[in-house]
């Protein structure tokens, strides 16, 4: 930290150019659990103007009805007519209201003024800003070529105004969020069945999660349903090494961790073994099935048991129970799926257990094609084709990845290593804070220490950001018109997001900043297409196209909030009649997969005894309530309020043997890290496994709510990823709890 | 003479074009991002207006592709024109260069490599390849 003397400001600096306004300061003066205590009903929050739009405090995107009082933002409330959040709001989306107000914020950009990471920076003009960022761009692509640059950006409404500025640069090398998220189960499903099919929760009979926590994740209509149809007599069975909220809902199954593939293949060697799979489904719907059965045929339920700790009759009991239930079965794909390095091959299973089951295409099951409308597109201008090769080599490393998402350990690995195609000497994020997402947090950080230049655009000084050389503000999702957003779903809908309130500071929406940068840019080199040209459009325009072949025009979307399309009822068959195909190579669900046989990964999903450190836990990490995300809401000072410190789960056991007790401060330490972490001391957590909840332990000082509260699970994780995916594999950690 | 020279340079430079072009198709050089963008930018847009629905490579195998290219027939209704290739074609890219970005982008390329870039392109992205694309 510098002193005030320094020729940069030190972190009480930043923040006093950053301050937040005086109705903000007065907002989190305001405790969190007195605003929420007030009943959510319009008429309790008179005055004012209700303005709808749609959050962005986690990838739902819930309809949201926002009350500003004389210019400050008072309330969020859900919008009932919202088909994938009907008028629910959790606790992270009233909390939205701190993300504009947070103290904290970055409101105006900032250039570093000292080493790297110190935390000196002075306060800059957007031109000053502009032009900062260009020159350097421009000399890196100069020096070096659009290639060595990499460009990072997290899933959302505005991500592809920042692609598309890699792309006409151009650059191959993005780094997306869902090799730190989903990518394997994506792959993993996409190779078997063609895609990720939707659940039917709430008619279901039998549902399986795996390691899944949604009840406690994502506050959703389908679960709501679904716990309705628990109250009625459906059955949901969580295996998971922890007790999480959802499995509580259920009955908890503690699967010794990194065994869950053995326990699905033991199911499938049941439901064949005993015949109680659907034979016309599997007949008409399945590529592969012969291979299977002789696959699973010594996979018993007694091998599984060895390997599981799952007793070998419950095992029995739930394959029967499943089929009894068929086709009302859900077999849950999950959603962060960043577990292990064999997580592509486990997601499989999942759709090759569905498809035993004919669970698929039949009401309470899976299926494709929910109602979605059909939005318009956008001209934009055309790409350049001729592009380098990524610097990681992930097309020939990763064949079956999704190649423009890229694969975040791999290139962070190569970048640290030196074993890269070429040099990589820029960087530009977006909305996203890798050096708190990725595992191995150090190396991480020498990744960044290497690079020539970073620009961070962000709302929060985050733990990637405090390391940039420039940081410049977005507004925040309640501050700026995004384009639209139209899900599939319960019901066909188009919902806006809009500005609700002014912007704090000098913060600017994506496109605008991109436009700065594209325009400064061209002045200093020639593309393909200029830039500017690329960006010359209006995000009214950009929504006007979308709108296109809609009966609705974007003011009255704008005035309503939503558009909903007719009600349809769904209809089923079409895939169990053979009329449909799956997006495979067969047409039909691939129990072996021809896609993986060719590229030389195992056709049928191999099961390998996980490796154990004697002594020593294995890391899980997962999500909380209030805490799904780590951008936005580590530092938000009204879910910090309810949940400020996370704890390190450990059994009650384990605990006795360590002389470890409830609340106390202990050091967990693996092979690449160490930190201190209070203790949960907890039966809901199996012996040989510890839980960290994610999101904690931030160490940059510009977030002086999150600075330094609770530990990091990133800072333990070794690395790893899934061999097919690439997806960073979060779990293959161990660790060891001591007494300090 | 030196108008001649430069006659016979010209001449001899759109003959390598063309030669190392065929070489090129003839090689499987045609590159598949080209025609991707063309595609996507043409193919596609038309699929939309015409018929309401994008035409996804993923939703033919690789022989298929390779089978309907090689057939170069649009569609049987008799609505379109006969062949694919007539939209691939320099005609075809002149008659809607005014309303359609690609087709004013790739006007002066040989109809034979663009042809070959869009085959490329959906053979590439063919829903038993290992990368299936969809028309976005």
């Amino acid at each position: 930290m510098g002193t005030e003397r320094d020729t940069g400001v030190t972190r009480r600096g930043f923040l006093g150019l950053t301050a937040g306004t005086a109705a903000g300061v007065a907002l989190g003066m305001r405790s969190f659990k007195a605003h929420a205590a007030v009943p959510h009903t319009e008429e309790t929050w008179e005055g004012g103007t209700v303005i709808p739009s749609t959050c962005n405090m986690c990838v739902n995107r819930c309809g949201i009805r926002c009350r500003v009082v004389n210019g400050v933002l008072e309330k969020i409330d859900g919008d009932i007519r919202n088909p994938r959040s009907r008028g629910g709001t959790c606790a992270k989306g009233q909390a939205g209201i701190m993300s504009v107000y947070d103290p904290d914020r970055v409101k105006h950009p900032m250039i570093r003024v000292g080493k790297r990471g110190e935390g000196k920076w002075r306060r800059a003009s957007w031109d000053e800003a502009f032009e900062y960022v260009a020159d350097n761009l421009a000399r890196i692509i100069k020096q070096h070529g659009p290639e060595s640059l990499l460009w990072s950006s997290t899933t959302d409404l505005t991500e592809q105004f920042f692609v598309r500025l890699g792309i006409h640069l151009p650059t191959p090398n993005f780094a997306r969020h869902a090799t730190l998220c989903l990518a394997s189960r994506n792959v993993g499903y996409f190779a078997t069945m063609g895609g990720v099919p939707d659940s039917d929760l709430a008619n279901a009979k039998y549902i399986l999660m795996f390691g899944a926590n949604r009840t406690e994740s994502f506050q959703l209509p389908d679960n709501w349903t679904m716990i309705e149809g628990i109250k009625n007599g459906a059955k949901l069975t969580v295996v998971d090494p922890r007790m999480t909220y959802t499995a509580a809902k259920g009955e908890w199954i503690p699967i010794r961790p990194r065994t869950d593939m053995a326990l699905t293949l033991a199911l499938m060697h049941v439901l064949i073994k005993e015949e109680l799979y659907d034979k016309e489904f599997v007949a008409t719907n399945t590529h592969g099935f012969d291979e299977l059965k002789a696959h699973v045929a010594n996979l018993t339920p007694e091998w599984a048991a060895q390997e599981t700790e799952i007793p070998a009759e419950k095992i029995v009991a739930m394959a029967r129970e499943m089929a009894a239930a068929a086709p009302a079965v859900v077999v849950y794909p999950g959603r962060r799926t960043s577990w292990y390095t064999n997580d592509s091959q486990f997601r499989r299973t999942l759709p090759m257990l569905m498809a035993l089951l004919g669970a698929f295409d039949a009401p309470g099951s899976h299926s494709f094609g929910s109602p979605k409308a059909r939005l318009g597109s956008f001209e934009w201008e055309i790409e350049p084709f001729d592009v380098a090769e990524r610097f990681d080599h992930f097309e020939t490393r990763y064949p079956l990845a999704n190649h423009e998402d890229g694969g975040y350990v791999s290139l962070r690995d190569a970048i640290v290593d030196g074993t890269t195609a070429y040099p990589v000497k820029g960087w530009m994020i977006y909305k996203q804070n890798p050096l708190a997402a990725v595992l191995d947090g150090k190396k991480s950080l020498k990744m960044a220490q290497q690079m020539d230049f970073i620009c961070a655009i962000d709302v929060q000084p985050s733990e990637t950001a405090w390391m940039a050389d420039i940081i410049l503000p977005e507004t925040t999702y309640l501050e700026r018109l995004d384009p639209l957003w139209a899900p599939s779903g319960p019901r066909a809908y188009v919902g806006i997001r809009q500005p609700v309130v002014p912007p704090q500071g000098e913060a600017k929406p994506i496109l605008d900043i991109i436009k700065g940068v594209a325009k400064a840019l061209d002045a200093k080199h020639e593309f393909e297409t200029p830039l500017s040209q690329v960006f010359n459009f209006s995000m009214e325009e950009f929504i006007d196209a979308q709108l296109k072949g809609l009966p609705i025009d974007r003011q009255t979307l704008m005035q309503e909030g939503i558009w909903l399309g007719p009600e349809e009822k769904k209809s089923y068959g079409a895939y169990r009649s053979g009329k449909k195909q799956f997006n495979t190579p067969s047409g039909k669900i691939e129990f072996v997969s021809e896609r993986f046989r060719r590229n030389k990964f195992p056709a049928l999903p191999e099961y390998e005894t996980p490796q154990e450190v004697p002594g020593q836990q294995r890391l899980v990490s997962g999500r909380h309530a209030w805490f799904t995300h780590q951008r936005g809401h580590a530092n938000n000072l009204w879910l910090h309020e309810l949940y400020p410190e996370n704890e390190v789960w450990i059994h009650p056991e384990l605990a006795r043997q360590k002389g470890i007790s409830e609340g106390e401060e202990v050091l967990v330490r693996s092979s690449v890290g160490e930190i201190k972490i209070k203790a949960k001391v907890t039966p809901r957590i199996r012996k040989d496994t510890v839980f960290i909840c994610h999101g904690f332990g931030g160490n940059s000082a510009g977030q002086t709510t999150a600075q330094g509260k609770g530990g990091a699970d990133f800072m333990l994780m070794e690395s790893a990823g899934d061999e097919i995916s690439d997806n960073q594999a979060t779990h293959e950690t161990f660790v060891e709890v001591v007494k300090v | 003479m030196l108008k001649k020279r430069s006659l016979i340079a010209g001449l001899a430079l759109i003959i390598t074009s063309f030669i190392t072009m065929d070489i090129a198709v003839a090689a499987g050089k045609a590159n598949w991002k080209r025609g991707r963008v063309y595609y996507r930018m043409v193919c596609t847009v038309c699929h939309i207006q015409e018929t309401g629905a994008a035409i996804s490579p993923n939703s033919r195998t690789i022989a298929e592709w390779k089978a309907y290219m090689a057939a170069d027939k649009h569609d049987a209704s008799g609505k379109s024109k006969p062949k694919v290739s007539d939209y691939t074609s320099k005609a075809y890219r002149e008659s809607i260069k005014g309303s359609n970005k690609a087709a004013k982008k790739f006007l002066k390329m040989p109809d034979a490599a663009l042809f070959a870039d869009v085959k490329a392109f959906v053979v590439h992205g063919a829903k038993d390849s290992d990368t299936p694309a969809s028309c976005n």
